[in-house]
Protein backbone atom coordinates (compact mmCIF):
# COMPACT_ATOMS: atom_id res chain seq x y z
CA UNK A 1 0.00 0.00 0.00
CA UNK A 2 1.32 3.75 -0.43
CA UNK A 3 1.99 3.67 3.64
CA UNK A 4 3.97 6.73 3.34
CA UNK A 5 2.14 8.71 0.32
CA UNK A 6 -0.16 11.72 2.11
CA UNK A 7 1.71 12.24 4.45
CA UNK A 8 0.43 15.95 5.67
CA UNK A 9 2.71 18.83 5.49
CA UNK A 10 2.67 22.13 7.44
CA UNK A 11 5.64 24.11 5.90
CA UNK A 12 9.26 24.25 4.67
CA UNK A 13 11.58 23.16 6.04
CA UNK A 14 9.36 20.10 6.42
CA UNK A 15 12.17 18.00 8.13
CA UNK A 16 10.50 14.35 6.66
CA UNK A 17 11.90 12.24 4.38
CA UNK A 18 11.35 8.46 4.19
CA UNK A 19 13.61 6.29 2.52
CA UNK A 20 11.65 2.81 1.54
CA UNK A 21 13.79 -0.18 0.41
CA UNK A 22 12.00 -3.12 -1.28
CA UNK A 23 12.79 -6.27 -2.76
CA UNK A 24 10.47 -6.79 -6.06
CA UNK A 25 8.68 -10.11 -5.41
CA UNK A 26 10.13 -12.81 -7.63
CA UNK A 27 12.13 -11.37 -9.84
CA UNK A 28 15.24 -9.72 -7.34
CA UNK A 29 14.63 -11.13 -3.91
CA UNK A 30 17.76 -12.77 -3.67
CA UNK A 31 19.33 -12.59 -0.63
CA UNK A 32 16.85 -9.93 1.01
CA UNK A 33 18.12 -10.33 4.59
CA UNK A 34 21.56 -9.81 3.97
CA UNK A 35 20.26 -6.89 1.36
CA UNK A 36 18.36 -5.54 3.93
CA UNK A 37 21.73 -5.36 7.00
CA UNK A 38 23.64 -3.16 3.94
CA UNK A 39 20.90 -0.90 3.79
CA UNK A 40 20.93 -0.28 7.26
CA UNK A 41 24.35 -0.06 7.52
CA UNK A 42 24.30 3.06 5.06
CA UNK A 43 20.79 4.24 6.72
CA UNK A 44 22.84 4.56 10.33
CA UNK A 45 25.77 7.14 8.97
CA UNK A 46 22.75 9.67 8.28
CA UNK A 47 21.08 10.59 11.17
CA UNK A 48 18.20 8.91 10.73
CA UNK A 49 15.41 9.65 13.30
CA UNK A 50 13.40 6.42 12.48
CA UNK A 51 14.43 3.47 11.32
CA UNK A 52 13.44 -0.62 10.55
CA UNK A 53 10.26 -2.34 9.21
CA UNK A 54 7.16 -4.43 9.87
CA UNK A 55 8.85 -7.52 11.28
CA UNK A 56 12.06 -5.80 12.31
CA UNK A 57 11.25 -3.43 15.06
CA UNK A 58 12.07 0.51 15.20
CA UNK A 59 15.24 2.47 15.70
CA UNK A 60 13.37 3.64 19.05
CA UNK A 61 13.45 0.41 20.81
CA UNK A 62 16.12 -1.07 19.05
CA UNK A 63 19.90 -0.02 17.87
CA UNK A 64 21.23 -0.52 14.35
CA UNK A 65 23.04 -3.50 15.07
CA UNK A 66 19.90 -4.99 16.63
CA UNK A 67 17.92 -4.54 13.27
CA UNK A 68 20.41 -6.12 11.25
CA UNK A 69 20.04 -9.26 13.21
CA UNK A 70 15.64 -8.49 13.04
CA UNK A 71 15.71 -8.29 9.53
CA UNK A 72 14.25 -11.37 8.10
CA UNK A 73 13.41 -12.92 4.52
CA UNK A 74 9.44 -11.92 5.05
CA UNK A 75 10.39 -8.62 6.19
CA UNK A 76 8.31 -6.49 2.96
CA UNK A 77 10.85 -3.73 3.33
CA UNK A 78 12.80 -1.46 5.33
CA UNK A 79 12.81 2.17 6.43
CA UNK A 80 14.40 4.99 7.44
CA UNK A 81 13.54 8.72 8.34
CA UNK A 82 15.57 11.82 8.07
CA UNK A 83 15.47 15.27 9.41
CA UNK A 84 17.49 17.28 6.59
CA UNK A 85 17.97 17.59 3.17
CA UNK A 86 21.55 16.81 3.49
CA UNK A 87 21.08 13.73 5.45
CA UNK A 88 18.89 12.82 2.53
CA UNK A 89 21.42 14.00 -0.47
CA UNK A 90 24.28 11.59 1.80
CA UNK A 91 22.19 8.85 1.58
CA UNK A 92 21.25 8.50 -1.59
CA UNK A 93 24.55 9.51 -2.92
CA UNK A 94 25.61 6.62 -0.91
CA UNK A 95 23.02 4.13 -1.84
CA UNK A 96 23.45 5.00 -6.05
CA UNK A 97 27.23 4.42 -5.56
CA UNK A 98 26.70 0.98 -3.88
CA UNK A 99 24.47 0.28 -6.21
CA UNK A 100 22.64 -3.23 -4.65
CA UNK A 101 19.89 -3.55 -6.92
CA UNK A 102 16.73 -2.86 -4.59
CA UNK A 103 14.41 -0.26 -5.54
CA UNK A 104 14.53 2.69 -3.19
CA UNK A 105 11.56 5.43 -2.97
CA UNK A 106 11.83 8.22 -0.80
CA UNK A 107 8.67 9.95 0.34
CA UNK A 108 8.68 14.00 1.26
CA UNK A 109 8.13 17.08 -0.85
CA UNK A 110 8.65 16.81 -4.35
CA UNK A 111 11.03 20.03 -4.82
CA UNK A 112 13.11 18.48 -1.81
CA UNK A 113 12.91 15.54 -2.98
CA UNK A 114 13.91 16.61 -6.53
CA UNK A 115 17.10 18.74 -5.65
CA UNK A 116 18.61 16.30 -3.20
CA UNK A 117 18.63 13.64 -6.19
CA UNK A 118 19.83 15.69 -8.91
CA UNK A 119 22.71 16.70 -6.84
CA UNK A 120 23.85 12.93 -7.04
CA UNK A 121 23.10 12.72 -10.29
CA UNK A 122 19.77 10.72 -9.62
CA UNK A 123 16.82 10.93 -12.23
CA UNK A 124 13.80 9.83 -10.88
CA UNK A 125 11.88 6.83 -12.59
CA UNK A 126 8.18 7.50 -11.69
CA UNK A 127 6.29 9.25 -9.03
CA UNK A 128 3.61 8.49 -7.41
CA UNK A 129 1.17 11.80 -6.73
CA UNK A 130 -1.15 12.71 -3.57
CA UNK A 131 -4.22 14.48 -5.15
CA UNK A 132 -5.55 14.79 -1.90
CA UNK A 133 -8.47 13.48 0.17
CA UNK A 134 -12.39 13.48 -0.93
CA UNK A 135 -15.60 12.62 0.76
CA UNK A 136 -17.09 13.58 4.47
CA UNK A 137 -14.26 15.85 5.11
CA UNK A 138 -16.13 17.05 8.14
CA UNK A 139 -15.52 13.83 9.43
CA UNK A 140 -11.41 14.50 10.00
CA UNK A 141 -10.11 16.05 13.04
CA UNK A 142 -7.80 19.20 13.08
CA UNK A 143 -5.03 19.64 10.52
CA UNK A 144 -2.00 19.61 13.52
CA UNK A 145 -3.59 16.18 14.25
CA UNK A 146 -3.47 15.08 10.99
CA UNK A 147 0.07 15.94 10.62
CA UNK A 148 1.17 13.66 13.22
CA UNK A 149 -1.58 10.72 12.58
CA UNK A 150 -0.78 10.25 8.78
CA UNK A 151 2.81 9.39 9.24
CA UNK A 152 1.58 6.15 9.82
CA UNK A 153 -0.23 5.04 6.50
CA UNK A 154 -1.60 2.42 8.65
CA UNK A 155 -3.72 4.56 10.44
CA UNK A 156 -1.84 3.12 13.75
CA UNK A 157 -1.60 6.07 15.31
CA UNK A 158 -4.70 7.53 16.33
CA UNK A 159 -5.98 10.91 17.36
CA UNK A 160 -7.48 9.99 20.13
CA UNK A 161 -3.89 9.47 21.70
CA UNK A 162 -2.44 12.36 20.29
CA UNK A 163 -5.10 14.35 21.86
CA UNK A 164 -5.04 12.62 24.89
CA UNK A 165 -1.46 12.73 24.83
CA UNK A 166 -1.87 16.44 24.46
CA UNK A 167 -3.95 16.98 27.49
CA UNK A 168 -1.62 15.13 29.74
CA UNK A 169 0.81 17.14 28.37
CA UNK A 170 -1.62 20.71 29.39
CA UNK A 171 -1.73 18.81 32.57
CA UNK A 172 2.05 18.22 33.06
CA UNK A 173 1.37 14.55 33.67
CA UNK A 174 4.13 13.65 30.40
CA UNK A 175 6.43 16.18 28.30
CA UNK A 176 6.32 16.13 24.28
CA UNK A 177 9.36 13.93 24.20
CA UNK A 178 7.70 11.09 25.92
CA UNK A 179 4.38 11.40 24.36
CA UNK A 180 6.49 11.56 20.60
CA UNK A 181 8.08 8.36 21.56
CA UNK A 182 4.56 6.90 23.00
CA UNK A 183 3.10 7.95 19.32
CA UNK A 184 5.65 6.04 17.86
CA UNK A 185 5.21 2.99 18.61
CA UNK A 186 2.24 1.41 17.46
CA UNK A 187 3.39 2.51 13.86
CA UNK A 188 5.26 -0.60 13.19
CA UNK A 189 6.62 0.30 10.10
CA UNK A 190 9.53 2.24 11.20
CA UNK A 191 8.41 5.43 8.90
CA UNK A 192 7.15 7.39 12.06
CA UNK A 193 9.13 10.69 12.51
CA UNK A 194 9.01 11.05 16.14
CA UNK A 195 11.27 14.47 15.82
CA UNK A 196 8.69 15.76 13.62
CA UNK A 197 5.65 14.71 16.17
CA UNK A 198 7.33 16.27 19.06
CA UNK A 199 7.76 19.65 16.98
CA UNK A 200 3.70 19.52 16.22
CA UNK A 201 2.63 18.50 19.94
CA UNK A 202 4.32 21.45 21.04
CA UNK A 203 2.50 23.58 18.82
CA UNK A 204 -0.96 21.44 19.44
CA UNK A 205 -0.55 22.22 23.44
CA UNK A 206 -0.29 25.82 22.86
CA UNK A 207 -3.45 25.99 20.41
CA UNK A 208 -6.90 25.82 22.97
CA UNK A 209 -9.08 24.65 20.09
CA UNK A 210 -7.37 21.27 19.31
CA UNK B 1 -12.53 -7.23 19.33
CA UNK B 2 -13.91 -8.58 22.70
CA UNK B 3 -13.66 -7.58 26.36
CA UNK B 4 -14.00 -10.14 28.97
CA UNK B 5 -15.92 -8.81 31.34
CA UNK B 6 -14.62 -10.76 34.59
CA UNK B 7 -11.48 -9.25 34.04
CA UNK B 8 -12.06 -5.65 33.05
CA UNK B 9 -11.85 -2.57 35.54
CA UNK B 10 -13.06 -0.22 32.92
CA UNK B 11 -10.13 1.65 33.56
CA UNK B 12 -10.66 3.00 29.97
CA UNK B 13 -6.52 2.87 29.19
CA UNK B 14 -7.73 1.33 25.45
CA UNK B 15 -10.41 4.29 24.80
CA UNK B 16 -7.51 6.09 23.29
CA UNK B 17 -6.10 3.77 20.86
CA UNK B 18 -9.03 2.84 18.89
CA UNK B 19 -8.38 4.28 14.71
CA UNK B 20 -12.39 4.53 14.72
CA UNK B 21 -13.93 5.67 17.90
CA UNK B 22 -15.48 2.34 18.42
CA UNK B 23 -14.39 1.90 22.13
CA UNK B 24 -16.26 4.06 24.65
CA UNK B 25 -17.30 3.97 28.28
CA UNK B 26 -21.11 3.51 29.13
CA UNK B 27 -22.21 4.29 32.54
CA UNK B 28 -18.84 2.56 34.74
CA UNK B 29 -18.79 -0.47 31.83
CA UNK B 30 -15.94 -0.01 28.47
CA UNK B 31 -16.98 -0.70 25.68
CA UNK B 32 -16.53 -1.82 22.12
CA UNK B 33 -19.52 -0.96 18.87
CA UNK B 34 -18.59 -4.52 17.06
CA UNK B 35 -20.72 -2.63 14.23
CA UNK B 36 -17.64 0.09 13.86
CA UNK B 37 -14.56 -1.82 15.24
CA UNK B 38 -12.74 -2.89 12.27
CA UNK B 39 -10.42 -5.98 14.31
CA UNK B 40 -7.24 -3.85 13.38
CA UNK B 41 -5.78 -5.25 17.10
CA UNK B 42 -4.44 -1.76 17.77
CA UNK B 43 -6.10 -1.77 21.26
CA UNK B 44 -4.85 -5.15 21.90
CA UNK B 45 -1.11 -4.46 20.88
CA UNK B 46 -0.96 -1.29 22.37
CA UNK B 47 -2.94 -0.13 25.38
CA UNK B 48 -1.17 -2.41 27.85
CA UNK B 49 -4.61 -3.53 29.19
CA UNK B 50 -3.31 -4.20 32.99
CA UNK B 51 -5.97 -7.15 33.42
CA UNK B 52 -5.60 -8.63 29.41
CA UNK B 53 -9.55 -8.60 29.20
CA UNK B 54 -9.33 -7.84 25.74
CA UNK B 55 -9.13 -10.38 23.19
CA UNK B 56 -9.60 -11.43 19.43
CA UNK B 57 -11.71 -14.70 18.85
CA UNK B 58 -11.10 -16.44 15.44
CA UNK B 59 -12.85 -14.45 12.83
CA UNK B 60 -14.98 -16.01 10.20
CA UNK B 61 -15.90 -14.44 6.72
CA UNK B 62 -17.29 -11.98 5.82
CA UNK B 63 -16.00 -10.72 9.09
CA UNK B 64 -12.45 -11.51 8.86
CA UNK B 65 -12.46 -9.27 6.07
CA UNK B 66 -11.85 -6.27 8.92
CA UNK B 67 -8.82 -7.87 10.13
CA UNK B 68 -7.44 -8.08 6.75
CA UNK B 69 -7.28 -5.09 5.52
CA UNK B 70 -7.14 -3.41 8.95
CA UNK B 71 -4.54 -5.18 10.95
CA UNK B 72 -1.17 -4.34 9.01
CA UNK B 73 -0.16 -7.87 10.44
CA UNK B 74 -3.69 -9.41 9.37
CA UNK B 75 -3.65 -11.46 6.01
CA UNK B 76 -5.74 -11.97 3.44
CA UNK B 77 -6.59 -15.79 4.26
CA UNK B 78 -10.17 -15.12 2.08
CA UNK B 79 -9.00 -14.65 -1.08
CA UNK B 80 -6.39 -16.46 -3.29
CA UNK B 81 -3.67 -13.77 -2.40
CA UNK B 82 -2.87 -14.46 1.68
CA UNK B 83 -0.49 -11.53 1.85
CA UNK B 84 0.23 -9.20 4.05
CA UNK B 85 -1.14 -5.31 3.31
CA UNK B 86 -3.80 -3.52 1.62
CA UNK B 87 -2.06 -3.06 -1.67
CA UNK B 88 0.17 -3.93 -3.71
CA UNK B 89 3.91 -2.82 -4.06
CA UNK B 90 2.92 -0.36 -7.06
CA UNK B 91 5.48 2.55 -7.46
CA UNK B 92 8.03 0.73 -4.66
CA UNK B 93 9.25 -1.40 -7.05
CA UNK B 94 8.00 -0.05 -10.49
CA UNK B 95 11.45 0.57 -11.72
CA UNK B 96 11.94 -3.50 -11.80
CA UNK B 97 8.16 -4.55 -12.18
CA UNK B 98 7.57 -1.74 -14.61
CA UNK B 99 3.85 -2.15 -13.96
CA UNK B 100 3.48 1.51 -15.03
CA UNK B 101 5.37 2.28 -18.17
CA UNK B 102 5.66 4.89 -20.83
CA UNK B 103 3.17 7.62 -20.61
CA UNK B 104 -0.18 6.61 -22.38
CA UNK B 105 -1.38 4.86 -19.27
CA UNK B 106 -1.28 5.94 -15.47
CA UNK B 107 -2.51 3.99 -12.35
CA UNK B 108 -4.54 5.06 -9.37
CA UNK B 109 -4.74 4.16 -5.69
CA UNK B 110 -8.16 4.95 -4.33
CA UNK B 111 -8.05 4.23 -1.20
CA UNK B 112 -11.49 4.62 1.01
CA UNK B 113 -11.36 4.91 4.76
CA UNK B 114 -7.95 6.80 4.76
CA UNK B 115 -7.28 8.73 6.47
CA UNK B 116 -8.73 7.56 10.15
CA UNK B 117 -12.21 7.11 9.10
CA UNK B 118 -12.71 3.92 7.73
CA UNK B 119 -15.65 2.75 5.05
CA UNK B 120 -18.27 -0.29 4.38
CA UNK B 121 -17.59 -1.94 1.22
CA UNK B 122 -21.04 -0.76 0.47
CA UNK B 123 -18.86 2.99 0.28
CA UNK B 124 -15.86 1.65 -1.59
CA UNK B 125 -18.69 0.00 -4.12
CA UNK B 126 -20.12 3.55 -4.68
CA UNK B 127 -16.40 5.01 -5.73
CA UNK B 128 -16.03 1.69 -8.04
CA UNK B 129 -19.14 2.16 -9.78
CA UNK B 130 -18.56 6.08 -10.15
CA UNK B 131 -14.86 5.38 -11.98
CA UNK B 132 -15.84 1.94 -13.86
CA UNK B 133 -15.79 3.99 -17.31
CA UNK B 134 -12.73 5.14 -17.04
CA UNK B 135 -10.86 1.95 -15.57
CA UNK B 136 -8.91 -0.15 -17.93
CA UNK B 137 -7.84 -2.95 -15.51
CA UNK B 138 -8.08 -3.74 -11.94
CA UNK B 139 -4.81 -4.73 -10.83
CA UNK B 140 -4.86 -8.31 -10.33
CA UNK B 141 -2.32 -8.64 -7.14
CA UNK B 142 -4.28 -6.26 -5.14
CA UNK B 143 -7.10 -7.70 -2.29
CA UNK B 144 -9.74 -5.35 -2.84
CA UNK B 145 -10.21 -6.58 -6.76
CA UNK B 146 -10.46 -9.87 -4.97
CA UNK B 147 -13.49 -8.90 -3.59
CA UNK B 148 -15.40 -7.38 -6.62
CA UNK B 149 -17.61 -9.66 -8.76
CA UNK B 150 -18.11 -7.83 -11.59
CA UNK B 151 -14.92 -5.75 -12.52
CA UNK B 152 -16.31 -3.58 -15.11
CA UNK B 153 -18.97 -2.33 -13.50
CA UNK B 154 -17.19 -1.96 -9.99
CA UNK B 155 -19.34 -4.22 -8.06
CA UNK B 156 -19.08 -6.42 -4.63
CA UNK B 157 -20.54 -9.64 -2.99
CA UNK B 158 -23.62 -8.32 -1.75
CA UNK B 159 -22.75 -10.54 1.81
CA UNK B 160 -19.16 -8.26 2.64
CA UNK B 161 -21.41 -5.02 2.29
CA UNK B 162 -21.84 -3.92 5.57
CA UNK B 163 -18.26 -4.54 6.81
CA UNK B 164 -16.18 -1.76 7.87
CA UNK B 165 -12.09 -1.85 7.17
CA UNK B 166 -9.66 0.25 8.14
CA UNK B 167 -8.91 1.28 4.47
CA UNK B 168 -8.96 -0.74 0.80
CA UNK B 169 -7.20 0.25 -2.04
CA UNK B 170 -8.74 0.33 -5.49
CA UNK B 171 -5.59 -0.19 -7.54
CA UNK B 172 -6.66 0.62 -11.41
CA UNK B 173 -5.02 1.48 -14.82
CA UNK B 174 -6.27 4.38 -16.47
CA UNK B 175 -5.91 6.30 -20.07
CA UNK B 176 -3.47 9.36 -18.80
CA UNK B 177 -6.33 11.50 -20.72
CA UNK B 178 -9.36 10.62 -18.80
CA UNK B 179 -7.29 11.88 -15.65
CA UNK B 180 -9.76 15.16 -15.75
CA UNK B 181 -12.92 12.97 -15.94
CA UNK B 182 -11.74 11.05 -13.31
CA UNK B 183 -11.29 13.28 -10.62
CA UNK B 184 -14.51 14.79 -11.70
CA UNK B 185 -15.86 11.51 -11.00
CA UNK B 186 -14.11 11.73 -7.74
CA UNK B 187 -15.99 15.08 -6.72
CA UNK B 188 -19.53 13.93 -7.52
CA UNK B 189 -19.17 10.65 -5.71
CA UNK B 190 -17.38 12.31 -2.75
CA UNK B 191 -21.01 13.95 -1.97
CA UNK B 192 -22.64 10.67 -1.99
CA UNK B 193 -20.60 8.45 0.59
CA UNK B 194 -20.54 8.30 4.39
CA UNK B 195 -16.65 8.24 4.82
CA UNK B 196 -13.12 9.98 2.98
CA UNK B 197 -10.83 8.65 0.19
CA UNK B 198 -7.17 9.67 -0.29
CA UNK B 199 -6.48 9.68 -4.07
CA UNK B 200 -3.12 8.92 -5.81
CA UNK B 201 -1.62 8.72 -9.29
CA UNK B 202 1.15 6.59 -10.02
CA UNK B 203 2.97 7.72 -13.23
CA UNK B 204 5.72 7.09 -15.77
CA UNK B 205 8.74 9.46 -16.57
CA UNK B 206 9.86 9.55 -20.38
CA UNK B 207 13.07 9.24 -21.49
CA UNK B 208 13.92 12.92 -20.72
CA UNK B 209 12.69 12.78 -17.77
CA UNK B 210 9.60 14.62 -17.69
CA UNK B 211 6.30 13.25 -16.09
CA UNK B 212 3.07 14.48 -18.40
CA UNK B 213 0.64 13.74 -15.99
CA UNK B 214 2.48 15.35 -13.15
CA UNK B 215 1.23 19.02 -15.54
CA UNK B 216 -1.87 17.69 -15.78
CA UNK B 217 -2.15 17.14 -11.86
CA UNK B 218 -0.87 21.04 -11.14
CA UNK B 219 -3.18 22.44 -13.85
CA UNK B 220 -5.72 21.31 -11.37
CA UNK B 221 -4.36 23.66 -8.64
CA UNK B 222 -2.34 20.95 -6.74
CA UNK B 223 0.95 22.31 -5.71
CA UNK B 224 2.99 19.38 -3.96
CA UNK B 225 3.48 21.46 -1.15
CA UNK B 226 0.30 20.48 0.80
CA UNK B 227 1.56 16.50 1.28
CA UNK B 228 4.28 14.17 0.43
CA UNK B 229 5.01 12.43 -2.79
CA UNK B 230 6.76 9.32 -3.28
CA UNK B 231 9.71 9.17 -5.89
CA UNK B 232 10.93 6.15 -7.10
CA UNK B 233 14.41 6.43 -7.61
CA UNK B 234 15.34 4.03 -10.94
CA UNK B 235 17.91 1.91 -8.69
CA UNK B 236 16.34 -1.04 -8.73
CA UNK B 237 18.00 -3.78 -11.25
CA UNK B 238 17.34 -5.40 -13.23
CA UNK B 239 15.96 -2.40 -14.30
CA UNK B 240 12.67 -2.51 -16.44
CA UNK B 241 12.42 -1.49 -20.13
CA UNK B 242 9.26 -1.46 -22.72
Amino acid sequence: MSHTLHRIKDKQPDADYVVLVMPARGINNDDVVGHYQKYIDIFKKYNPVNMGGMKIGLLLDNTPEELKVNACDDAPMVHAVFRTKEDLTGVLGEIKDKDYGFSVVVSGLLDDVRDCAEKVGLKPHSYNFSLGVYGALDKLPPRPVLEICTMCGHAMVTPGLVQKLAADIRKGKTTTEKAAEKLTRPCMCGIFNTAKAKAVLERIVESPEV
Amino acid sequence: MKIEYEKCKACGLCIPFCPVGAIGKEGDRVVIDQEECVECCLCLRNSKCPTEALYQEALQMPRSIRKAFSDPLGKHENTDLGHLGRGTEEVKTNDVTGLVHGTEYIAMAVEPGRPLVGARISDVEKIAMAIAPYVVSYDQNNPTTKLMIDQKKGLFEPSIKNEKVLSCILEFKLAAKDLNSVMKAFEEVGKEVDTVFSVGVIAATDEQGNCPAEAVIRKRGITFLETSTKVNMGLGKPLFTA
